[in-house]
């Protein structure tokens, strides 16, 4: 079972590293005699307004929509678990406070934040993946924090605090490997919405600038005008997301059961 | 347990200060000049100065700051910029819409989510954990934009039948209402219920093979009743975790559902307060969103204690 | 040009003008002499009398049309959110026909809440004589009361408010006094002959409103042929006819025909087009053509009316600064460009290019091709190029807008050929509140952008480029020019203004301060049982006084 999901990925991930490789077409040609044709031999997904060819768009689009979308899910699980974790453990004041910074993020519109990232640090990967890691971690330590509160209320801890083991030597030897599960399903989750948003941003014009390709920025703008009578554009950036994401999440979950050591020889 | 209660209560405040006070200086380090979006064209500058002072932008921002939360902590969130009318109004108009729309989404979520995620983890490595979990997964991984998008185009060619395209609120006509909202519910709402569905099997598979679980098999107990007694209590713990965080995120993410529904709901407002600059309305809306978030977190907080007494907190 | 969708409105509205404008002062000609105005003046074409082979007009019902922007205030002097709104509620003194008998296209100025009027042999003084017994809404606190020439003084001196949201000041800059002589005649003063002033008091932002101290924010309260009974905002407004309009339809009886009308506010084009398909729209319009021949193909019963559209996407150059400063430089993009494959992207299938004034406005654009500049050469714009100082290439940047998005199209095909030549163009998109600050701040290099639609040649030739012209936000400056644009607001005789807009244009087009590309053709569909129906840029986007359903 996992070989699909494994397979999906690998795809993708081979995809988006050898992009230029496999386009048929210079993503950015355009070609003016070939305006809004549908798939054909020349062109297996058809061409969009300006006559540019969608394969190599959907193609070279993959490189930011998965780059995006594995770095800013790095930056929330780290973040996230830290805050969670922590919060979690040790409990009290600390927890209190970090508690509350996470409502902050938590309700701070996703929106405003990208506005505001981009004014600062300028159109570009590193504001895209800041604000997705930051609009994806709070979340992340929300559950981090519960699964810790599980966890810490187990006999385990207890008796680890009571033989006299040291903080740190809990959360490695006890805490973390009890939430390495949670982590996977949350880390799977986490691409598969950075992705997503990565494409919302990009659908509101707020991400991969045109006429750069992402398979956010293709369903938008222009191209909404375009669905009706060509189809072709609105279906495979779509398809192409919902495919890779649907690769990561079945990955994530597959993994999270080969890895747990605990759900070995379960009935 | 009271104790916790109130301090989580009292807590609330300096949540809601630190959002709004974070959105109003993050809006403002966005370039664009709230005064000549109300002017739309700048034709005439010698005027923008007089209208500049009107809207009170000519203040400092601490003042201005500090203007609103006074008028806030009053109960008048003060006046928008752009439509003139009070922002406590146009909250009050949108807020119904946008609240509907998230708790039928969720329900949606749970309804659809929870039983499947039971039966995959009963049924584990078995075909109906495989159908199951591709069926929910997939649903997770489209965009719910493209989705409504697609959906709305293609009822309406084949169909010739769209959800009604203007709100009608419930009271008025709850049919009319619920057939504007299931369609964007669903789509809302068949995202989240893969959500759900992983955390429920996940978290039963976890506690299934727990002690006392294997416990209760010896003592007779048939499947479901262990299961449903015993395993869905704790597994609850994270789902109705992250059911809560998703809560927030809908709240706060129904803006691209809203327009392509066409629903006047607070994401909508919200982003047209965000494009046309209109601080106070924005404020406005950030402050009573995080509210309704805030309250849920703390819901959600409080009914650990219910569902796993383990972590009841003193 | 607040937010999204830079006002479809606004747009439209002033594409109406432009085009009744543009027949209606050429058959009237300017600041002419008195033309007791009793019938529609110099109007040749267009027959008075009901239309032949016409059913008779059925009265009753309620249409239901959508509208992309929701009005935000129902303010007609202040901004252009409420345009379409104005139409509905409010009369000016003027109106160009429209209705099932005027062939699209053809606009012709005819008398509204003014009867007739007679302009001073100078050109500066207008004397109307207003109609009488008009009523105005029976809305508290003017609660259907006679309109007055006060009332047309007020509404005049609001039009001249010098307030910040007054935007359309322009239009009616030149009025130094409004004086009521008597209970029905008003004289108008101007500075100087200005011959757009009867075109642009036809406009909506020249609604006569009563004389009150009423926040007409808030408040809407006019002579129009509906009455607002009931908002939600950002959702949809009801109207119901007003029992007292002063215009009768071709039954005799007064107008409108319907009895009700439901304004739905729907931003999105994709939705407008679904929910006309699902029959919860009567009839939509500015469907771009592409997304309404689709539409008519897959539902064989709706039924369109086509127009060029006149918008004119452009793309502003901030010639203040180096490199665009450079005349040469201009030209070289203006040649490196295919202005054709733009204006067919903008709607797909075939669209239609424009010179500084749009085609569109068929009375005053100068055939393309005998404009310099025009016609695609790569060649010698790599020779102005080099010759300018930049044989190894140039970079420029962009900014845009993401909606509309007819400026993406314009701009991502702009990039594509101008690599050609040597220019590397950059596109930078930003949100409609940093464009507008910039735009004022000339913080740009390129900006992609629209002219303000108009049914008036002089709003894009003397307000956008004249170097005294408030509306000339681009700080353009050329003395020639200036003296041809004075020329063009003074000028008496019809023929000999046409001319100066020809000269105008090709000065225009020598200079290329602004880059202008094209328009795709728009459609305005609807339900067949939809009659009475003809779709008017001018003035009242939808003529809803004329419509009345077949059912």
């Amino acid at each position: 079972m996992p070989r699909v999901p494994f397979a999906l990925v690998l795809a993708f991930v081979l995809l988006a590293v050898f992009a230029p490789a496999l386009t048929l077409y210079d993503p950015l040609a355009q070609d003016p005699t070939a305006q809004a044709k549908p798939p054909s031999g020349l062109h297996p997904l058809g061409t969009d307004y300006l006559g540019r060819d969608i394969w190599s768009r959907v193609v070279t689009g993959s490189r930011p929509s998965l780059g995006v979308g594995a770095s800013a899910m790095a930056v929330a699980v780290v973040l996230g678990s830290a805050l969670g974790i922590v919060s979690g453990y040790l409990g009290g004041p600390l927890d209190l406070f970090l508690q509350r910074v996470v409502d902050v993020l938590l309700t701070l519109p996703g929106l405003v934040l990208a506005l505001a990232m981009l004014a600062v640090l300028g159109a570009g990967f590193a504001s895209l993946i800041a604000v997705i890691g930051l609009v994806l971690a709070p979340g992340i330590a929300r559950v981090m924090r519960s699964a810790t509160l599980v966890v810490s209320a187990s006999g385990y801890i207890e008796a680890a605090r009571a033989v006299g083991a040291r903080d740190r030597r809990i959360l490695a030897r006890h805490v973390l490997p009890n939430v390495t599960a949670t982590i996977l399903v949350l880390a799977s989750l986490a691409i598969g919405n950075a992705i997503l948003f990565e494409a919302a941003l990009s659908f509101l014009g707020l991400g991969v600038q045109p006429p750069e390709p992402s398979w956010g920025n293709m369903l938008s703008g222009p191209a909404r005008q375009y669905f009706e009578v060509a189809p072709w554009m609105a279906v495979f950036p779509g398809v192409a997301v919902s495919l890779a994401v649907l690769g990561f999440n079945l990955l994530g979950d597959s993994l999270r059961d080969i890895f747990d050591p605990r759900l070995q020889g379960t009935t | 347990m009271q104790q916790y209660v109130i301090r989580r209560v009292l807590l609330v405040v300096p949540v809601l200060v630190g959002v709004t006070l974070l959105v109003a200086g993050l809006i403002r380090i966005v370039p664009g000049d709230a005064v000549l979006v109300k002017v739309e064209e700048a034709g005439h500058i010698e005027d923008l100065e007089g209208a500049r002072r009107a809207l009170g932008l000519d203040r400092s921002f601490p003042e201005q700051y500090l203007g609103w939360l006074a008028g806030a902590v009053r109960g008048d969130l003060g006046t928008s910029f752009i439509t003139d009318r009070p922002v406590t109004g146009e909250v009050l108009r949108a807020l119904p819409v946008t609240v509907e729309l998230a708790v039928l989404s969720l329900l949606v979520a749970f309804v659809i989510g929870v039983p499947i995620g039971m039966i995959s983890a009963a049924r584990r490595g078995r075909w109906p954990d495989h159908v199951g979990r591709l069926l929910s997964i997939g649903g997770l991984s489209m965009p719910s934009f493209w989705i409504g998008t697609l959906v709305l185009l293609y009822f309406a060619i084949w169909f010739r039948w769209i959800p009604p395209i203007v709100y009608v609120p419930f009271a008025e006509d709850p049919v009319r209402n619920l057939q504007q909202f299931a369609v964007p519910a669903v789509a809302l709402g068949a995202h989240f219920s893969a959500v759900a569905m992983r955390m429920t099997r996940s978290a039963l598979l976890e506690v299934i093979r727990q002690d006392y679980i294997r416990t209760a098999y010896a003592k007779g107990l048939r499947e479901r009743a262990v299961l449903v007694r015993h395993a869905l209590r704790n597994a609850l713990v994270p789902v109705v975790t992250i059911l809560g965080v998703q809560f927030g995120y809908l709240l706060g993410g129904t803006v691209l559902i809203e327009t392509i529904f066409n629903m006047p709901g607070l994401g909508r407002l919200t982003l047209d307060a965000i494009t046309q600059r209109d601080y106070p309305q924005l404020q406005g809306n950030v402050l009573v969103v995080a509210l309704m978030v805030v309250t849920v977190t703390l819901a959600v907080d409080l009914s650990y204690g219910w569902l796993d007494p383990r972590i009841r907190r003193a | 040009m607040t937010g999204r969708d830079m006002g479809m409105a606004s747009r439209t509205r002033a594409l109406s003008i432009a085009f009744a404008l543009a027949l209606a002062v050429t058959a009237c000609g300017p600041a002419q002499q008195a033309q007791p105005v009793g019938t529609a003046p110099a109007a040749t074409s267009a027959p008075t009398a009901a239309p032949t082979a016409q059913p008779q007009v059925k009265r009753g019902g309620t249409a239901t049309i959508a509208f992309s922007v929701d009005p935000v205030h129902f303010d007609p002097h202040k901004g252009t959110t409420a345009q379409n709104f104005v139409s509905i509620v409010y009369d000016g003194l003027t109106q160009f026909k429209t209705g099932p008998d005027v062939p699209p296209g053809t606009h012709i100025l005819e008398p509204a809440l003014a009867e007739k009027w007679d302009v001073s042999p100078d050109g500066k003084t207008y004397t109307f004589a207003l109609r009488k017994g008009v009523k105005f809404h029976d809305v508290p606190p003017i609660s259907g009361r006679e309109m007055t020439a006060d009332d047309v003084v007020f509404s005049v001196e609001r039009m001249l408010a010098k307030d910040a949201e007054n935007i359309k000041r322009d239009l009616f800059a030149v009025i130094d006094k409004a004086e009521a002589v008597d209970k029905y005649t008003v004289k108008l003063t101007l500075s100087q002959p200005f011959a757009p002033l009867l075109a642009n008091l036809a406009t909506v932002f020249a609604a006569i409103v009563p004389k009150s101290e009423v926040d007409f924010k808030k408040v809407a309260v006019g002579t129009g042929p509906f009455v607002l009974k009931d908002f939600q905002r950002q959702s949809k407004y009801t109207y119901a006819k007003s029992p007292s309009y002063w215009k009768n339809g071709a039954d005799g009886k007064p107008l409108p025909y319907l009895d009700g009308f439901v304004q739905v506010i729907i931003p999105d084009e994709g939705a407008r087009t679904s929910a006309l398909r699902a029959g919860q729209l009567d009839f939509t319009d500015l469907l771009v053509d592409n997304l309404a021949q689709q539409l008519l193909k897959s539902n064989d019963q709706l039924r369109s009316e086509k127009f060029p559209g006149n918008f004119s996407v452009m793309t502003r150059l901030n010639v203040k600064e180096k490199p665009l400063d450079d005349v040469r430089v201009r030209q070289a993009i203006s040649l490196a460009i295919d202005r054709q494959v733009i204006a067919n992207a903008l709607g797909g299938g075939t669209g239609i290019v424009n010179g500084p004034i749009p085609t569109a406005l068929t009375d005053w654009a100068a055939p393309v091709s005998e404009l310099p500049n025009f016609k695609q050469d790569a060649a010698k714009a790599k020779q102005l190029l080099a010759d300018a100082g930049y044989k190894d290439g140039l970079k420029l940047t962009a900014v845009l807008l993401r909606s509309p998005q007819n400026r993406q199209i314009m701009l991502e095909a702009m990039q594509g050929q101008l690599k050609a030549v040597g220019i590397d163009l950059q596109l930078q998109f930003v949100e409609s509140a940093d464009l507008s600050k910039r735009r004022v701040d000339r913080n740009y290099q390129l900006m992609g952008d629209n002219l303000t639609p108009s049914a008036e040649p002089d709003t894009y030739a003397y307000i956008e480029y004249h170097s005294k012209s408030a509306g000339n936000v681009g700080n353009y400056s050329d003395a020639a020019l200036d003296t041809l644009l004075e020329r063009s607001r003074s000028a008496a005789d019809p023929a000999q203004r046409k001319q100066v807009f020809r000269d105008i244009q090709t000065k225009l087009a020598e200079l290329q301060f602004i880059i202008t590309t094209g328009d795709p053709y728009y459609h305005s569909v609807f339900h067949p049982y939809v009659k009475g129906f003809r779709f008017s840029f001018v003035n009242q986007r939808i003529p809803v006084k004329y419509v009345w359903l077949d059912k």
